[in-house]
Parts: C-alpha cells; sequence; structure tokens
C-alpha cells in the first residue's frame, strides 16, 4: 500500500482502548481494542447496542478524551505525539452532542450559532451570513429564531439549534451523537437532504453514532457495528444489512423496511431483506404481487 | 378521567415576545387508555405535559384530573395521580444510586417496605435495568438514565403515566418493551398512559392518537383513522407508519389489500389474504 500523505485517511483509531473512573471500583471498560479508518468525504455509522461504547468512540475521533491505550491519527499523523497541536486540532473537529445543552453556549439563538466562527476569526459579515444559512438549513427560520432565547425553545428546536452551530464552523469533520433523537419526521427528512448536499458541496467527512440502524443506513456509506466495545462487523450499509439475523442476535432493532420485509418473507420467502427505503420495498412486492395481475 | 377544557397557553404571556404555545384545547380522556400525542417539533406537545402534572398552569381555560382542578394549591394531589417522564431524564433523578431513585417516589407515598421492594424489582426488570440496580446513577448514559426515570414512574403504579418522548433516547428493542411494560399495567391495574412520540409505528401502537400543530388540536381519534389522512398529516411534519404507507401504493397499483393496515404483522395478513394467484409467489 502507498502512504502518500494525501492519501492517508482523514482519521483513524488504531487498537483504543478506553476505561471511565479507572482505577476505581466503578470503572467501566467502554472500548477494547476498536480499529478503524474514516477516508475523505465518506460517512460511517456506528452502531450496535446501548452501551456498546458507541459514544466513546465518537469522543475519542472528537479528541475530547484523554488516551491512554491506543492511537488516534488525524490525516496520518499520531495526534499524542510530542508537539502536535491538539487544541487546534480540536476546533477543526465539529461535534454534536447527544444532549444539545453540552454545547450551547449563548443564551440567544443566533448568537450560539455565532460562537464558533466569532472564535476562530471570521468575519462579522461571513459570520452573520452563515448563521443564517445554517439555521435555515436546520429548518430554523432565521428572522423568527435568531433572537429566540434558548432555554425558551422545545427540545427538537434546540437539537436544531446545537446543528446548526456546528455547520457555522465549516469543519472538514463532523461527528455526531445520536443526531437524529427527538427530531419530527420532517426533520429527519431534512436532515438527510443536508447530509447528502453538504457531502456533494464540501467534500464533508462524517461520523455518527446511533442507537437506530435505520438512521445510520440511510445517511451514512459504511457501517461499524459495535459489541461490548469491540468491532463486530465494519461493511458498506447493504452487507451489514443482509446480516439480519446476526444484527437480530446482537439486539439491534432493524431498519422499518428490512423489518417489515422479514415480517412478509413469512409469506414471501424469497423477498430480499437488503432494503434501505420504502421506494426499493414497494418495487421488491411489486414485482412479486404486480405480475399475475397487470 | 383527565378533562382538558378550552385551555390555551402563552409563555412570557402578555409581553410583546409571548410564545402561544397552546391554543383553546378541548381533550377528554377516560382512565385506562392508551394515548399516544403527536406534533412537529415545537408544536406544543412538553407544554401540555407540564400542564397536565401542574408545571405550568393554563393561561385560559382549565383542567381537572379525576374531577380535581389542577391548580398551584392541588399540585401534589394532581402528581400522585399522574407521574411523568420528562424529555430529558437529569431535570428528575434525584439520588445517587439507580435502586434508590426508583424508590424514592414509593417511599414518599409511605408504602410497607416488601412493597415498595416489589415495586422497584419490577419497575427494573420491566425496564431491563435490574443489572445496574447498584450503580451510581451519574455514571449512566443518557438511555441508561432515561430508564431509571421510567422506571421511576413505574414504581409509582399511578393513574396515568405521562411520558415525554421516552424512547428518542431509547433504542427501538428497550421502546418496544417499555410499551410492553406500560400495556402490561395497563391491563393489571389499569393505568392510562399517554405517551409523545415522533415514531409514527409506535403511535399506531395506541388505541388513540392526539395531533397537536403548532399549538392546535388538529386530529383525535383511533390510529387507523388518523393515518388514514397521509396528506394533511405529511403537510404539517409528520408521516404514517410505513406499513401504511406503503399499503396504500401497493393499493394505488391496483392491489387489493383488504382492511386497516398499520403494523407489519396487518400487512403481512392483508398480503397473504390476497387472492392465491396475487398473494402466493412461489
Ligand atoms: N462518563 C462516564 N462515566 C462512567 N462510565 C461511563 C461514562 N460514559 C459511559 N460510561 C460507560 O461506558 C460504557 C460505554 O458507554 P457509551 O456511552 O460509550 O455507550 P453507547 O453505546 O453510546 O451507549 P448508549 O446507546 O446508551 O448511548 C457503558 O458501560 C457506560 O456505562
Ligand atoms: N420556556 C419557554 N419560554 C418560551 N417559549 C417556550 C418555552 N418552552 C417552549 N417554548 C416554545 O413553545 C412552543 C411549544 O414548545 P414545546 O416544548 O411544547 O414543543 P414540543 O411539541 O414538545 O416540541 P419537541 O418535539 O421539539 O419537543 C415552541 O415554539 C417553543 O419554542
Ligand atoms: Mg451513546
Ligand atoms: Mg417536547
Amino acid at each position: 500500500m502507498t502512504d502518500l500523505p494525501e492519501q492517508a485517511p482523514l482519521a483513524e483509531l488504531r487498537e483504543f482502548l478506553y476505561s471511565y473512573l479507572e482505577g476505581t471500583p466503578r470503572a467501566v471498560e467502554a472500548a477494547r481494542g476498536v480499529s478503524f479508518e474514516v477516508r475523505r468525504g465518506e460517512r460511517v455509522g456506528i452502531v450496535g447496542p446501548t452501551q456498546s461504547g458507541k459514544s466513546t468512540v465518537v469522543y475519542a475521533l472528537a479528541h475530547l478524551l484523554r488516551l491512554k491505550e491506543g492511537q488516534v491519527f488525524h490525516e496520518g499523523e499520531d495526534v499524542a505525539a510530542a508537539g502536535y497541536d491538539r487544541a487546534a486540532l480540536r476546533r477543526s473537529v465539529g461535534v454534536v452532542f447527544q444532549r444539545p445543552d453540552f454545547q450551547i453556549l449563548e443564551d440567544v439563538v443566533g448568537k450560539d450559532v455565532a460562537f464558533g466562527p466569532t472564535a476562530a476569526g471570521v468575519p462579522a459579515k461571513e459570520t452573520r451570513e452563515r448563521v443564517e444559512e445554517s439555521l435555515e438549513a436546520v429548518g430554523l427560520s432565521y428572522p423568527e429564531f435568531r433572537l429566540r432565547y434558548v432555554h425558551a425553545l422545545s427540545g427538537g428546536q434546540k437539537r436544531r439549534v446545537a446543528l446548526a452551530g456546528v455547520l457555522a464552523m465549516r469543519a472538514p469533520l463532523i461527528v455526531l451523537d445520536e443526531p437524529m433523537a427527538g427530531l419530527d419526521p420532517r426533520g429527519r427528512d431534512e436532515l438527510f437532504g443536508l447530509f447528502e448536499r453538504l457531502r456533494e458541496q464540501r467534500n464533508l467527512t462524517m461520523v455518527m453514532c446511533s442507537s437506530s440502524l435505520a438512521d445510520a443506513s440511510l445517511l451514512c456509506d459504511r457501517l461499524i457495528v459495535l459489541e461490548e466495545g469491540r468491532v463486530a462487523m465494519d461493511a458498506p450499509v447493504r452487507e451489514v444489512l443482509a446480516g439480519a439475523d446476526r444484527l437480530d442476535a446482537l439486539g439491534i432493532a432493524l431498519p422499518e423496511p428490512v423489518a417489515l420485509a422479514r415480517e412478509l418473507r413469512k409469506i414471501l420467502p424469497d423477498l430480499p431483506t437488503d432494503l434501505l427505503t420504502e421506494e426499493e420495498l414497494e418495487e421488491a412486492l411489486l414485482e412479486r404481487l404486480g405480475e399475475s395481475r397487470a | 378521567m383527565i378533562e382538558v377544557d378550552g385551555v390555551s397557553f402563552a409563555y412570557r404571556g402578555g409581553e410583546s415576545d409571548a410564545v402561544h404555545a397552546l391554543r383553546d384545547l378541548d381533550i377528554q380522556i377516560e382512565p385506562g387508555r392508551l394515548v399516544a400525542v403527536i406534533g412537529h417539533n415545537g408544536s406544543g406537545k412538553s407544554t401540555l405535559v407540564k400542564l397536565l402534572t401542574a408545571v405550568l398552569y393554563p393561561t385560559e381555560g382549565g383542567i381537572r384530573v379525576d374531577g380535581v382542578p389542577v391548580r398551584h394549591e392541588t399540585r401534589w394531589e394532581i402528581r400522585s395521580r399522574v407521574s411523568v417522564v420528562f424529555q430529558d431524564p437529569d431535570d428528575q433523578l434525584v439520588m445517587n444510586r439507580v435502586a434508590d431513585d426508583v424508590a424514592f417516589g414509593p417511599e414518599n407515598l409511605g408504602l410497607p417496605r416488601e412493597e415498595i421492594a416489589e415495586r422497584v424489582e419490577s419497575a427494573l426488570e420491566a425496564m431491563g435495568i435490574a443489572d445496574i440496580s447498584e450503580k451510581i446513577v451519574d455514571d449512566l448514559s443518557l438511555g441508561q438514565k432515561q430508564r431509571t426515570a421510567i422506571a421511576g414512574a413505574l414504581a409509582m403504579r399511578p393513574r396515568y403515566l405521562i411520558l415525554d418522548e421516552p424512547t428518542s433516547l431509547l433504542p427501538a428493542v428497550a421502546a418496544t418493551r417499555l410499551i410492553e411494560a406500560a400495556r402490561e399495567l395497563n391491563r393489571r391495574e389499569g393505568m392510562g398512559v399517554i405517551h409523545v412520540t415522533h415514531s409514527m409505528a409506535e403511535a399506531a401502537l395506541f388505541d388513540r392518537v392526539i395531533v397537536l400543530d403548532t399549538g392546535r388540536l388538529v386530529m383525535d381519534g383511533p390510529p387507523s383513522e388518523v393515518f388514514r389522512r397521509a396528506e394533511e398529516l405529511r403537510e404539517i411534519g409528520l408521516d404514517v407508519p410505513l406499513a401504511a404507507s406503503l399499503a396504500s401504493r401497493l393499493r394505488s397499483h391496483g392491489i387489493p389489500l383488504e382492511g386497516d393496515i398499520l403494523t407489519d404483522a396487518d400487512l403481512r395478513k392483508s398480503v397473504f389474504a390476497l387472492p392465491r394467484s396475487a398473494g402466493d409467489s412461489g
């Protein structure tokens, strides 16, 4: 394998191990040797049963954990190496936390979304443009929401503000912990569209973890399945979905079209299960139910 | 019976930046019913939950729970009938250890020791967290905290259990288990459930679905009726369960599926009931 710097993965974990509360009786081994690479423009979903270490892995990629064992690389460089500017690196990775309260820093919506760009020295005019663009991108009207107090928003509105704040930073890599939780159906659809556009326009690289295999399958190209802090599968989305039985055994709920296809297999045994969307399932069903009627 | 009579609510009412979160709501919920509440982000669901549990009080109109008017002075009486799990579990976990937190409510009811122990155990069991009962609440993931909060509410064995998006932090397997646990308590003890959710498939499992749109009640009926109105639901940012949507697509292609189709099993049964030439793929 050639090792030209421009071909180095954008991010990589190598034998990453992590324990919370190490050295105390309450210690928990959350990651037990996790290795994978993330290439530029890739969208990687981290899924797994509850407590399998998804959030921990995401925080490692955001350089938010103090590393003890294993290595984290950014553009091929070991971020723990002496002299590496980890603070600057942290600013270049956008993080969306599971709880919006962890990252909302200002009391007024417009100011909060402006926080990142302003801190990074982006000129005021451009910051304003980015704030407007980011709020509209997450489905919050700029004139309506820019002066609202963050604490006086609904749960889903707060999550949208948190996401807008990260978008406004224009980071080349964003990592997200459960980005779809608490969004209404339209909000979810809009988020799918948004991530699609961001990749096309900016070649954005994205790593998200989700307890919903359905969301991760729709948003990502590749899935990493964790089980008790270890990588159980790492493959393109469809390949992972084709192993529905294995996912079932891990206690991971299947995406709705896959679950529905499995239910229908009881009477249509040749129905495929690596289906991502309603349209695909519709087509597969029409093929089997429609022919004798047309 | 929960009676919501002509209720409106505004945050910062009277000020220039007042937010009219609920407008002129009329809802009656008989005891022992399983009710889902759906609506877009900001439609007023959590505000309604807070009004039903005496955290906020109506700007206009009134609410009664089993005849008791919901007011500041009656809030403890209301909360002994109505248990709630808020959207953010950190807002309501009070004790250090998981088991103690779940026991907190029943202890305040002054129940005998054995009864408390039995309730705590069955609530932990129902939420699948018996194995972490000795853990410290601060060390838990958000999903575990959520389940602890729900177990605490279950242990109260209230007349009405109100859950505000209890499943948005839970994986689908745990969400299903929660709904089963609530149904079981409904069957055994007649506990009513009001369940706020963004999952249309989940809402379809309830007896009745209430739909809010920018603070107004726009639909209210059994899921088979509500989810027939797919276009209207999509216009207000919602959707219908996958099985329902797929059934209507197949019907539009001339496949004569019979009956109300809301769940995966419904669709399977209707496909199976198709005239043999169409239903049999073999
Ligand atoms: N701050 C913390 N302190 C102590 N233990 C923690 C902490 N955060 C996580 N853990 C523990 O580490 C393990 C992995 O947790 P992690 O949050 O990474 O899992 P997850 O897959 O994201 O879970 P969930 O689906 O519940 O979000 C769990 O056993 C959890 O209890
Ligand atoms: N403390 C507050 N002060 C002012 N306005 C508020 C406050 N809390 C909520 N609101 C506003 O009231 C409206 C209804 O909010 P509510 O939290 O009831 O919505 P929701 O249906 O629960 O939304 P979500 O699905 O996002 O949780 C929203 O427009 C919201 O911005
Ligand atoms: Mg997590
Ligand atoms: Mg809410």
